[in-house]
């Protein structure tokens, strides 16, 4: 919970620095405290149900969403042993719970009984559904080579090499479809602004948008956990020296979530929009056969290594 | 166990009858989607985690998304969905009771329908430690591999007629294609100053 309220402080000078501004300055040293007092006027606001909505799933999708957001912790080792359940099917309970990450945001969009909210929950939903697809090819080359579905031990069959190094134009092909998954930028056509005010939560306010927010934010921060798991070698250091190995894992884990986390901002501060219809053929036209074919690659390398 | 058996197969009964008989066709799919989520509880229940997570990631995560999709779009009308309903009645019961025969089928004689000679026993496997990931895949590329290749192709071919059907050439609409726009250059355009 504070890690994603201050992300959302992280955001703020990152993009601050990126265009020459100071970001959050006031609040506390260093304007710190921004995200606690952003988190307070949020809760003390009043929340508006719109007329015509329908209340009970307006009310539902904002909690749906949040809570999915954290739910796909539970599998996520955070340093050897240290997950809270160490499920022998954890990275398809990463990705189902992340799959059905988009209810959350169509039903806000029905529910909501707006044509701006509407439209954003649709192109949301194509979005998600299309970017999955090539998300779960990408796993499956991952799982060919570390041969388990468990989380812990697809870490540990990284203990030589980190498989950024044989799969690493999966890697760029998993981050950019981990940012259109997530409707960041420049893939955030749900919440386009410019044409659609602010996408499917525009009905939202004080803690029902709070919580869409911070749904935003753990899923960011979930998706760099889970490439750091699939690529980057989870808690693992770079190099099986003995300096390296002194630092904890958890501290690697972190700092490789960090990193990504600064790519996932610093994507969003420089690139414009991508077009909708650019942003589906993309998906579809050509990350989905080239992980396609990459899967056919792994597994025929795999063959003729007999391993 | 036992318990939690009863208590998700009665949520499953009840959201499925919801299904059925709520007004709203939104809801209805909200509560299918309930529906699928608690099978797939009832999986896990029974130490199925591999089927479970695949039918949420199928289902839920990507058929009934389509569903509410089109759902959502459609303008449904509820009094001209039950004109059609005397019309699509007996349809409606031979389909009945042709799937309750089938159940009747199976419980009664005990015997599935299997390949004549299975070397691989099921049982074995997930008695012998492995995880039923494994052996669901052990079993599925072996003796099944044939039926499997078969509703495979059978996926496929309901894919590619789907697309035919949806499928119109785009005559009266203006489109760019964004390759065109990527190999444009300055020279060729236009200047105006």
């Amino acid at each position: 919970m504070v890690l994603i309220a201050y992300l959302t402080y992280f955001e703020r000078k990152v993009i601050g620095a990126i265009q020459l501004r100071k970001g959050p300055n006031v609040v506390g040293p260093f304007g710190l405290l921004q995200p606690l007092a952003d988190g307070i006027k949020l809760l003390t606001k009043e929340t508006i149900f719109p007329e015509n909505s329908n209340k009970f799933i307006f009310a539902l999708s904002p909690i749906l969403t949040f809570a999915l957001a954290l739910l796909g912790w539970a599998v996520i080792p955070v340093d050897f042993k240290l997950v809270l359940a160490d499920i022998n099917v954890g990275i398809m309970y990463v990705f189902a719970i992340s799959s059905l990450g988009v209810y959350g945001i169509i039903m806000a969009g029905w529910s909501s009984n707006s044509r701006y909210a509407f439209l954003g929950a649709l192109r949301s939903a194509a979005q998600m559904i299309s970017y999955e697809v090539s998300i779960g090819l990408i796993i499956i080359s991952v799982l060919l080579t570390s041969k388990s579905l468990n989380l812990t031990e697809i870490v540990m069959a990284q203990k030589d090499y980190w498989y950024v190094i044989p799969h690493f134009p999966m890697f760029i092909i998993f981050f950019i479809s981990t940012l259109a998954e997530t409707n960041r930028a420049p893939f955030d056509l749900p919440e386009a602004e410019s044409e659609l005010v602010a996408g499917y939560n525009v009905e939202y306010s004080s803690m029902t948008f709070g919580l869409f927010f911070l749904g935003e934010y753990g899923n960011m921060i979930l998706m760099s956990s889970m490439s750091t798991i699939l690529f980057l070698g989870g808690w693992l250091p770079p190099f099986d020296y003995e300096f390296l190995s002194f630092i904890p894992g958890f501290v690697w884990f972190l700092t490789k979530v960090c990193i990504l986390l600064f790519v996932f901002l610093w994507v969003r501060a420089t690139l414009p929009r991508y077009r909708y219809d650019q942003l589906m053929s993309l998906g579809w036209k050509l990350f989905l056969p080239l992980s396609l074919v990459w899967i056919i690659i792994t597994s025929s390398v795999l063959f003729y290594l007999g391993s | 166990m036992l318990f939690f058996f009863f208590v998700f197969s009665f949520i499953v009964i009840i959201s499925s009858l919801s299904v059925v008989f709520s007004s709203n066709p939104v809801h209805s799919v909200l509560f299918l989607i309930f529906t699928f989520f608690n099978t797939a509880v009832i999986f896990l229940l029974f130490n199925a985690e591999f089927l479970a997570m695949t039918l949420i990631i199928v289902y839920v995560g990507a058929v009934a998304v389509l569903f509410l999709f089109v759902v959502m779009m459609l303008n449904i009308n509820d009094s001209l969905m039950k004109e059609g309903f005397l019309k699509y009645f007996p349809f409606g019961l031979l389909l009945i009771c042709i799937f309750f025969g089938e159940l009747y089928m199976i419980f009664e004689s005990n015997v599935f329908i299997t390949p004549s000679d299975i070397r691989i026993s099921i049982s074995e496997l997930v008695d012998g430690g492995m995880d039923n990931t494994k052996s669901i895949g052990l079993f599925l590329y072996t003796d099944y591999f044939i039926v499997f290749q078969i509703s495979g192709f059978l996926l496929l071919l309901a894919m590619i007629g789907a697309i035919v059907l949806a499928h119109n050439e785009k005559i009266n609409t203006r489109y760019n294609s964004p390759i065109d726009q990527k190999i444009l250059n300055k020279k060729d355009v236009i200047k105006l100053n």
